[in-house]
């Protein structure tokens, strides 16, 4: 069984950076009918998201994230072992982002970087391996980095123009004795083709014809996510709400046993619906997807980080789920001191130096 | 249920008037047949019966009638 056992490896600082450019009901009545828009915000949840300008990349947002988070606890980045960057939106084809972002973070030459190509059950797999990795050596830091711009590969011209907003995310690991961590992953991957972008990678290098007729019968861009919101919404409610449980059974743990349960912000009406099944009251089911949109696998980061940026002094108890493209899916739960939970900034910074002439 | 009472709930998640709905209408001619009702439907079909629906079950509904005679 897919259930992974890490001890002695704790998380020790989050930070969330988004694009300045906010993308809204006003903005979209350019292109849509206010009747459509406001159809979408009812069916969603979501109201605005932050969309990044044609050079800032997954990895800016995710390298301000982490800057931001180095500079509030002042470690020193020389005992940083593992730097992992979680992503579906590379600088490049090759090399990994990671090595680029060690190079302009002036991470060590003592330090494992390594890709995780993960969409929203990302943080799920990054927060498994890091520790994992930690565990195995003798690494007093790990940096974990999460971005994400899924707006660049969305057809805005369909009414899934505000669905998917643009963010980065870092949290810090570091060791200490007593911590326990349990984490299931799943994937089924006989549905990769439910949520997906089927060119721009190697499969299908120069299509000839760049249109595609998905599941729903409908043409769509090779070069864009097409996603079978049906497929994907029969997956969340129902394999991911009964790995929850499971999971929840097997530390046996309920739902008053958690300050929150961190759920992936897809759509509004997936988190009320998991949160119902799993008895979870309201007030312990934060969502920040109103403002942001579908961050993919920043999204539970930048959820603590909207939740708890301003709170002081707080020792809070998190379940978490990410679940999506793959289809892929994970659960965890871990401890945090809102102390160490820095409030979202916003840059438009990008790595010129990145940008090869 | 009695057959009204289906039709209530079908007119609920289509945000329509029961007078609108026949067995014979065709669900692409109703303008709320997008896909939050078809997440409505399906969420309605696994409360209220028990049923778990596909997106494939879904794309063949062609008509009211055809959703109908799924609610029991």
């Amino acid at each position: 069984m897919p259930y992974f056992k890490t001890n002695g490896v704790a998380i020790s600082g989050i930070s969330a950076a988004v694009p300045t450019t906010v993308i809204n009901a006003e903005t979209l009545t350019k292109n849509f009918d206010s009747v459509y828009i406001q159809k979408f915000i009812k069916s969603t949840g979501i109201m605005s998201c932050h969309q990044t300008k044609d050079n800032q990349t997954a990895s800016d947002l995710g390298f301000a994230a982490a800057e931001n988070l180095l500079a509030a606890k002042r470690i020193d980045r020389s005992d940083i072992g593992v730097l992992i960057f979680v992503t579906t939106s590379s600088d490049y084809r090759k090399p990994s982002t990671s090595c680029v972002l060690q190079k302009r973070g002036n991470y060590p030459v003592d330090c494992a970087c390594m890709d995780i190509i993960h969409g929203c059950a990302g943080f799920m797999y990054g927060h498994q391996t890091m520790q994992a990795m930690m565990q195995a050596s003798e690494c007093r830091y790990g940096m974990l980095i999460l971005g994400e711009t899924t707006s660049k590969v969305i057809n805005k011209q369909e009414g899934n123009a505000m669905m998917f907003g643009d963010a980065g995310a870092a949290v810090l690991y570091e060791r200490k004795e007593g911590t326990k961590n349990l984490t299931l992953l799943r994937t089924l991957g006989e549905r990769f083709k439910s949520l997906i972008v089927p060119s721009g990678g190697f499969r299908d290098l120069n299509p000839k014809d760049p249109f595609f007729t998905a599941s729903d019968g409908v043409k769509h861009s090779k070069y864009n996510l097409y996603m079978d919101g049906m497929d994907v919404f029969n997956f969340a409610t129902r394999e991911v709400l009964d790995s929850i449980k499971e999971y929840m059974t097997k530390l046996g743990k309920g739902a008053n046993d958690f300050d929150i349960f961190a759920c992936h912000q897809a759509n509004n009406y997936i988190i009320q619906r998991m949160a119902k099944k799993l008895e979870f009251p309201k007030e312990k089911v934060p969502v920040c997807l109103d403002r942001y949109g579908n961050t993919s696998s920043v999204s539970i980061p930048l959820l603590l980080c909207d939740s708890y940026g301003k709170t002081n002094g707080k020792t809070k108890k998190v379940l978490a789920s990410g679940f999506g493209i793959g289809l892929a899916w994970g659960v965890t739960s871990f401890n945090i001191n809102t102390d160490i939970v820095l409030p979202i900034i916003e840059t438009d910074d990008c790595y010129s130096e990145g940008i090869i002439l | 249920m009695t057959k009204e009472q289906k039709y209530e709930m079908l007119a609920d998640i289509l945000e329509c008037d029961v007078e609108q709905l026949n067995e014979d209408l065709v669900l692409e001619s109703i303008d709320n047949w997008g896909s939050m009702t078809k997440l409505s439907l399906i969420v309605l079909m696994e409360d209220e019966f028990g049923k778990t629906l596909s997106s494939s079950e879904i794309t063949g509904f062609k008509t009211v009638g055809d959703i109908l005679s799924c609610m029991c």
